[in-house]
């Protein structure tokens, strides 16, 4: 007889977390050059990006298309926050990753408030504008983000004494996170809000009869989707210790777009799978210099062709 | 200061319009937010380039090769790439078009490079002052040329049969295939369409700021994608109304506040219309994007 998952002494999702686990630290020591492990820093960075990015998109279905612009928040408040309000203290960083998820969850918040008027494409719309608007902001604020030349010389984090400085460092500090992220949806989904946002999605007046407050529910998923997103730019900060506004621009947002979609939206594994392909794919097409994007591109179109519903959108039924 | 900046805003207002036409009838035909619309115009103006600077060709062959080649280009699109994700989700019609937008801009990269080129003057631009305001006699055609232009697409929509067809087939799309129509004959006319008004504005473009590059598409895309949903998408006469106000507002920011601040001007404006008016200046057509 079968029985189900939850009620096993050792539940099925405890295993798949000590899996990933273990395949964290296994893949730390297999690749062990720098640029492999950046490449894979880079996929755990994406894949925090691509898993709250979902929360608006797939779970709410709000189409939201500033990520970088929340990204890049997180990324420039967490960098002032040690260069400038706690500079020289240790425990700066790690004092900045609550502000940095409070301040994105409010502009989230806020950010909602076109959307309790705003339908589909018009909410688009005004996420790209906000978007363009945080951009132009990092770009013509001199004094505060340093303009177009960007904040340099952002410091390491540090335990205590003990300096997060390697790339392998950073890899199990963002893998740990991204595993942290992708539990917390997983409960989240199976909990009321997430299951409340998936009702708006399908059926907004259906939900409203089952009294769900609809504007709230959006309010919610953005405010969580844009406190994800600027925990992978507190994360990004410290990593390349270099910020400017061409890491935050449309192209950014439109590449964690890319990955939601192509994944699946709506999973918890397809936007997984979408960071890694289009995070692996540029570096396997290397080779091929200038055809690289061209390729890119096609694989794009071809993979939305066969699959519009992204690579695991069909699995799920 | 001030009537200088309107004299350049409706130059670059007039272009936004001419690009944004192309969005509008797409979408209010079929729904469908054509990303690369702006590469069409990037690809009109390299095509006139290669006419007039690589074959040394006529103007007037230029602007033929410019009208059939950025037409064929939007048959392409669409029947290569949007015919078989008709009935796909908005979202992944949304992706599709922006990877063909990568794909338009990297083949125009290899074929013309990375380097911005440099229009041939075949026109002498000579400059007038009105009153202390310069401008050009292309600054008087721009404007002029719309106009002809919009009259023109306006007499073919609601004067012709095919516009007939076009207006069936927008408001029901299985209807009129029920009636008759062969609505991927007047899908591909209205990508034809759509395609050679950008072609033409990049041309125009090209001729008036004199040089042209690889990645000009994108942020005049993006303007007149704005602009169309701000004079309300799927109607003519908004999106030409959207791309003015784009253009003046973006004149008068580059003028008074910063040019910094231009990218955002746009975005700021439509936010601002849309929470006051959600479905645009002129919106008619509400719910076809979801």
């Amino acid at each position: 007889m079968e029985r189900a998952g939850n009620s096993l002494p050792f539940p099925r999702s405890f295993l798949v977390i000590l899996l990933l686990l273990i395949l964290v630290v296994v893949a730390a020591q297999v690749f062990t050059t720098r640029y492999s492990q950046h490449i894979l820093n880079m996929f755990g960075i994406y894949v925090i990006l691509s898993l709250g990015l979902d929360v608006a998109l797939g779970w709410t279905g709000l189409v939201h298309l500033a990520p970088a612009a929340f990204y890049g928040m997180g990324a420039y408040a967490s960098a002032l926050w040690v260069l400038r309000v706690m500079p020289g203290v240790w425990y700066g960083y790690w004092i900045s990753l609550p502000v940095v998820l409070i301040l994105n969850a409010a502009l989230g918040y806020l950010l909602a408030l076109p959307a309790l008027r705003l339908r589909g494409l018009y909410f688009a719309i005004a996420t790209l504008g906000f978007g363009e608007l945080v951009r132009s902001v990092l770009v013509n604020w001199v004094s505060l983000t340093g303009g177009p030349y960007g904040l340099k010389g952002i410091p390491r984090p540090y335990v205590g004494t003990f300096a997060i400085t390697s790339t392998s460092h950073f890899l199990y500090l963002i893998f740990a996170l991204a595993l942290a992220v992708g539990v917390v949806l997983f409960r989240l989904s199976r909990g009321p809000s997430g299951r409340a946002w998936m009702g708006i999605r399908e059926d907004e007046i259906a939900a409203t009869t089952l009294g769900i407050d609809v504007n709230r529910g959006k309010a919610e998923a953005l405010a969580v989707s844009a406190a994800i997103s600027g925990l992978a730019g507190w994360l990004f900060a410290p990593y390349v210790s270099y910020l400017s506004p061409s890491n935050f621009t449309l192209d950014e947002s439109i590449i964690i777009l890319c990955m939601v979609i192509i994944g699946g939206r709506g999973t918890i594994w397809g936007p997984v799978v979408g960071a890694a392909l289009l995070v692996l794919a540029p570096e396997l097409l290397r080779g091929l210099a200038q055809y690289r994007l061209l390729i890119y591109g096609v694989l794009l179109c071809a993979t939305m062709v066969v699959r519009p519903r992204g690579l695991l959108g069909r699995l799920r039924r | 200061m001030f009537l200088q900046q309107v004299v350049n805003g409706i130059t670059t207002g007039c272009i936004y319009g001419l690009v944004a036409l192309g969005y509008t009838l797409i979408f209010g035909v079929i729904g469908l937010i054509n990303f690369a619309h702006g590469e069409v115009y990037m690809f009109g103006a390299f095509i006139a380039f290669s006419v007039l600077a690589l074959l040394g060709g006529p103007f007037s062959l230029a602007i033929v090769a410019v009208i059939i080649g950025t037409a064929l280009l939007g048959c392409l699109m669409d029947g290569l790439v949007y015919r078989p994700m008709r009935m796909a989700p908005r979202v992944s019609q949304l992706i599709t078009a922006m990877a063909v937008s990568i794909v338009l801009r990297n083949t125009a990269m290899l074929a013309w490079g990375t380097r911005t080129r440099a229009f041939p003057s075949i026109f002498p631009l000579r400059a007038m002052e009105f009153w202390g305001i310069r401008v050009t006699q292309l600054q008087l055609a721009i404007p002029v040329l719309t106009l002809l232009l919009m009259i023109g697409l306006h007499l073919l929509i609601y004067r012709t049969r095919l516009g007939k067809a076009v207006r069936a087939t927008s408001l029901d799309l299985e209807m009129a295939s029920a009636l008759g129509i062969e609505p991927n004959h007047i899908i591909a006319t209205i990508f034809a369409l759509g395609a050679s008004m950008g072609g033409l504005a990049g041309v125009l473009v090209s001729i008036f700021y004199g040089s042209l590059s690889f990645d000009m598409g994108v942020a005049v895309g993006l303007r007149a994608f704005v602009a169309c949903i701000l004079g309300g998408i799927g109607s003519i006469h908004g999106a030409m109304l959207g791309g003015l106000i784009i253009g003046l507002a973006e004149a008068m920011a580059v003028g008074y506040i910063s040019p910094g601040y231009k990218d955002a001007i746009a975005f700021l404006i439509l936010t601002l219309v849309l929470i006051a008016k959600p479905s645009g200046i002129f919106g008619v057509l509400v719910e076809k994007g979801g």
